[in-house]
């Protein structure tokens, strides 16, 4: 195959030039600008999503001169974030108007971010996954900020700015320990170079010492524990469509990352850092959950939700199994549609100037707006883990893989996780349809928005229901890099 | 490939759908299609009765498809019906029409209130029809939902407190029973070279000496399914969660509860854990007997000094789902013949007690004892009909109640002779605490202004009550035709566990059994059981 194989980064092409033709062309479209936006922007996703769908899937190691893979692995991550953006776009649409926030930047923003994340999965050289990273991390930074009259948001923006350039210096460190001691950043070169050491205790020090750096360094993207402090503050302050697409959109980037560089960098046979990614992942849990208990704010609730399932994700690090890698990647899907899906509500309820954000402003939705109401309490229950949703069938795989592998207590102390999460999960449940209602006025639901709830729903539920092509395709795309 | 399983299962839950559609303001149409998608599934489950060939002990009408895999993994859809489960599915269609009809003073969210009845028949049966273990489990939690909501929206003043503690305690056993269920796969697996949730496939594996537990794994996965199972039936000390539902719960909450929901739990333990760890039974047989003793009579004293008589109904539940679990780990075919009797009859005449219950408290917003006195001058009709379920409840002989404690009682005297005694002793306090209440109510000067006024029974709530009498006083005077569908799937239910254990030495001299046409009771075949160890 040719160095230079085009197809195999057009979906970024397309995104990046989606990004820039908004830019160019919005000051030139005046009031039709905001839909033709949107429009474009939905276009250059399905763009994306069509030239992924459109090449051939054979395996490559290394294009562009080592710098980028071709595989199922990345086609299946790059058509998960293109359906993340669509929903994105459709889901913000009514609240940018609603809060008179530019429209051209966002779009832009929103797929330059895009174009970040699929560097992120289809890198084949640790710098190119930096790049990547950093193309995400500068997007997201400015659009956590993007209420600049709002200081919570210039907060947020402040402080996740602060602590990602903190989590890339890291990073950056780790990269070029990394260079110091294997000779190289691309991962097949670090891959043979690994190779020669049978015993894990031979590894030269430094080497190990730049991977765990660079696992911490994506740690922070993930919102993993130890890492995981910025969290709260930085989803509470960003608009609302930001907080949802960072829950998931970087969180299934970061860890994507991390199953490539731990599996195709790392021999998959020498899982060196299951003992400490096993603490990683008890105290992520622990920590999001019990922390979830005491807040009163949905986006904090919410918040703390997404680290508690950064932790049991980890758990599909630790099993370095087909099942729970491939568990993982399920697990991306059925999460990217149940936090859209609550976000979304949570954008429609938080009213102009987000300020019905706390949980008993949700008196009374239940039975008064069944259409906020019933989509919402699907993917709570969903996000609590409960059969006939596509939560459950994620975490189902999971627990399975780690009961393959035998760790016990980590299951054990995974379920108990799950049923302290009920008890928040529930609450909103709780005031949305068991507390008597309260007086707020009707919250009106734009079309756009209305359908992403609906379909985050129903979705849910299908995938719980019906979840075989969707495992049979994480399976094969984790197989088609384990295998090699 | 029959489907008729799947019809009953899923009658109900497409009523619920079909609900959906129906506009909000039309309360008359949603309990009129609510009523019709119950009793539609009731009549689905007669043909089922009359399809069911009672002399063979295994699955029948079963139903396979492939549901769900990845790579090895496969799940199955698998629903078969034997004569264990087939009377809890009939119990079921017969109860929710029952409470249907015996919800017309629900008046908020009707639509809403009715979906969620339907979806929980339909979670209810699938559980007792599911026969792979990750299809169990779904039908498991999904029926937690619509129970969840019945009782936190529709419920009484507590009602929040008591929804969100149920739904805690019962995911809380259920997660482990999940985590044993991964286990028991992988087990297997590994032991039979075949990956497998199905129950019989499993279960097949392990008589046919392929897949042999140990102990310790067999204790391990017999508490980790048995906390999910005790806390549902409930078991003492797991039943703190059950007053509080059921007092809570609306009138048709309380009754599908009782009636029921608690079933499952005691159908799990008969249909899972004795079986499949029989070695683990008969060693923590005696924990489960005296936890199921301290129930009885701790239920029995709780319900003498109870001032509400809801929640009287809902402690007397914890005294006879202990005679229930006595029944199952006596081992022997009285036992369990009488535990599996009892079930239905407590799902008969606590349904009905409920139901009466509320019909009461509809009249007079008041469930307190003290509130009443000399009922039977107003409602003589409510009085009669009160009076022959609460002599069901407590074991009249001629009645349903009478027939499934003596087989308990014979079942575990045959076991341990102090256990009987015990266990009698609760059925003395029942008579106690159910007599005196009907008396405080029911007898005596109506010395109430408010109570003067009251009407007896209309149509409709004689409707609601007279079926369940006819069965009471059906199943009380012809035991056989219960009985006899039974046998010989309790008979295999039982077969692995009476291997390990030696049989009981006093056993013939039960054989003689007493009144009411028990006498189906095949001889238990203790001969060709020589202890194994």
């Amino acid at each position: 195959m040719n160095e230079l194989f085009i197809p195999a980064i057009l979906p970024e092409i397309v995104l990046c030039a989606a990004g820039v033709l908004i830019m160019v062309a919005e000051p030139f479209l005046g009031r039709h600008g905001r839909t033709a936006g949107a429009v474009l922007t939905v276009a250059g996703l399905a763009g994306s999503a069509a030239a992924v769908l459109l090449t051939p899937q054979v395996p490559v190691d290394a294009l562009f001169h080592g710098m980028v893979t071709l595989d199922l692995f990345g086609a299946y991550c790059r058509l998960l974030f293109a359906a993340i953006g669509i929903l994105m776009v459709l889901g913000s649409a009514a609240y940018l108007r609603r809060e008179a926030l530019p429209h051209g930047e966002f779009y832009t923003l929103l797929l330059f971010a895009t174009a970040g994340m699929n560097f992120m999965v289809t890198g084949a050289d640790l710098v190119m996954t930096f790049v990547g990273l950093e193309i995400l991390s500068i997007a997201t930074y400015v659009l956590a900020g993007f209420r600049r009259r709002d200081p919570r948001s210039n907060e947020s923006g402040m402080k996740y700015f602060f602590m990602g350039a903190f989590s890339s210096a890291i990073l950056l460190y780790g990269i070029a320990l990394i260079y110091g001691a294997a000779g190289s950043t691309n991962y097949g070169a670090v891959l043979r170079f690994m190779r020669a050491f049978t015993h894990v205790a031979d590894l030269p020090l430094l080497l190990a010492l730049g991977i765990g750096l660079v696992v911490a360094g994506f740690s922070f993207k993930v919102a993993a524990a130890p890492f995981h402090v910025w969290t709260p503050d930085v989803y509470e302050g960003a608009p609302t469509p930001v907080t949802a697409f960072m829950s998931v959109g970087p969180k299934a980037a970061g860890f994507a990352a991390l199953i490539r560089i731990l599996f195709q960098l790392v021999p998959p046979d020498q899982p060196v850092w299951t003992q400490l990614l096993l603490v990683a992942a008890v105290l992520t849990m622990l920590v999001g959950n019990l922390g979830a208990i005491p807040q009163r704010n949905i986006k904090r609730l919410l918040a703390y939700s997404s680290i508690a399932h950064a932790g049991y994700l980890l758990i599909g690090l630790v099993t370095a199994s087909v099942t729970g890698l491939a568990a993982m990647l399920f697990y991306f899907a059925a999460y990217l549609l149940m936090n859209i899906g609550a976000f979304a509500v949570v954008a429609l309820v938080s009213g102009p100037g987000e300020t019905r954000v706390a949980i008993d402003d949700y008196r009374g939705l239940g039975f008064r707006q069944p259409v906020l109401s019933f989509p919402l309490t699907v993917c709570l229950v969903s996000l609590a883990g409960i059969p006939a949703t596509a939560g459950f069938i994620g975490k189902f795989f999971l627990f399975s893989a780690a009961m393959e592998r035998e760790l016990y207590t980590l299951v054990i102390i995974a379920i108990l996780n799950s049923l302290v999460s009920v008890y928040y999960y529930l609450r909103v449940v709780v005031v949305m349809f068991m507390q008597e209602p309260g007086e707020a006025a009707a919250v009106e639901v734009p079309a756009a928005a209305g359908v992403v709830i609906v379909a985050c729903g129903v979705l849910t539920i299908v995938l719980g229901l019906f979840p075989t092509p969707l495992l049979q395709a994480s399976s094969d795309a984790i197989l088609s890099f384990l295998g090699r | 490939m029959e489907h008729l399983l799947s019809i009953v299962v899923f009658l109900p839950m497409l009523g619920a759908v079909g609900l959906a559609f129906i506009p909000r303001a039309r309360v008359g149409a949603h309990r009129a299609v609510a009523l019709a998608a119950a009793l539609a599934g009731f009549a689905a489950s007669l043909v089922l009765l009359a399809r069911f060939q009672s002399a063979s002990p295994d699955f029948q009408l079963e139903e396979f498809h492939r549901w769900f895999a990845m790579g090895g993994f496969q799940v199955n859809y698998h629903l078969g019906l034997d004569g264990i489960s087939l009377f809890l599915v009939l119990l079921t269609t017969f109860i929710t029409p029952v409470a249907i009809l015996g919800s017309w003073s629900v008046t908020k969210h009707v639509r809403e209130y009715m979906i969620f009845m339907l979806v929980l028949e339909s979670g209810i049966l699938g559980v007792f029809l599911s026969l792979d273990l990750v299809l169990f489990y779904l039908f498991w939690e999904v029926m937690l939902i619509p129970m969840y909501f019945l009782i936190g929206v529709w419920g009484s003043q507590n009602r929040i407190y008591a929804a969100v503690k149920f739904f805690l305690y019962t995911m809380f056993g259920s997660l482990f029973m999940l985590v044993a269920v991964i286990a028991l796969y992988y087990w297997h697996g590994q032991a039979a070279g075949a990956f497998t949730f199905d129950y019989p496939q499993i279960l097949a594996a392990m008589e046919a000496g392929r897949f042999a537990l140990p102990l310790d794994r067999q204790i391990l996965l017999f508490l980790a399914f048995g906390v999910a199972f005790a806390i549902k039936v409930p078991l003492f000390p797991f039943h703190t969660w059950l007053p509080d539902a059921h007092t809570e719960a609306p009138t048709a909450g309380s009754v599908v509860l009782a009636a029921v929901l608690l079933k499952m739990g005691t159908y799990g333990f008969l249909r899972f854990c004795l079986p499949l760890f029989p070695e683990a039974s008969v060693t923590l047989a005696p924990w489960v007997c005296v936890l199921a003793l301290v129930g009885i009579i701790y239920g029995a004293l709780v319900c003498m000094v109870q001032p509400d008589l809801k929640r009287l109904v809902a402690y007397s539940s914890v005294s006879h789902l202990g005679f229930v679990m006595l029944g199952l780990f006596a081992f022997n075919i009285y036992g369990v013949q009488g535990a599996t009797y009892q079930m239905l009859n407590h799902g008969l005449s606590t349904g009905a007690l409920f139901l009466l219950v509320g019909m009461i408290y509809d009249r007079r917003h008041t469930r307190l004892i003290a509130e009443f006195g000399g009922l039977a001058h107003p409602m003589p009709v409510f009085a009669a009909l009160f009076m022959i379920v609460t002599l069901s409840s407590i074991g009249l002989p001629g009645l349903n109640g009478f027939v499934g404690e003596i087989l308990i009682l014979q079942g575990a005297f045959a076991g341990n002779a102090t256990y009987g005694i015990l266990a009698a002793t609760g059925l003395i306090l029942s008579a106690v605490y159910m007599l005196t209440m009907y008396q405080r109510v029911f007898l005596g000067p109506l010395n109430r202004d408010e109570n003067r006024a009251l009407v007896d029974l209309n149509l409709r709530e004689k409707l609601i009550l007279v079926p369940i009498v006819i069965l009471i006083v059906w199943m009380g005077m012809h035991s056989s035709t219960f009985l006899r569908p039974m046998d010989a799937s309790l008979q295999k239910a039982l077969a692995r566990v009476q291997q390990v254990r030696q049989p009981p030495p006093v056993i013939h001299e039960v054989d003689r059994l007493p009144a009411g046409g028990v006498g189906t009771g095949t001889p238990v075949p203790q001969a060709a059981a020589p202890t194994i160890r």
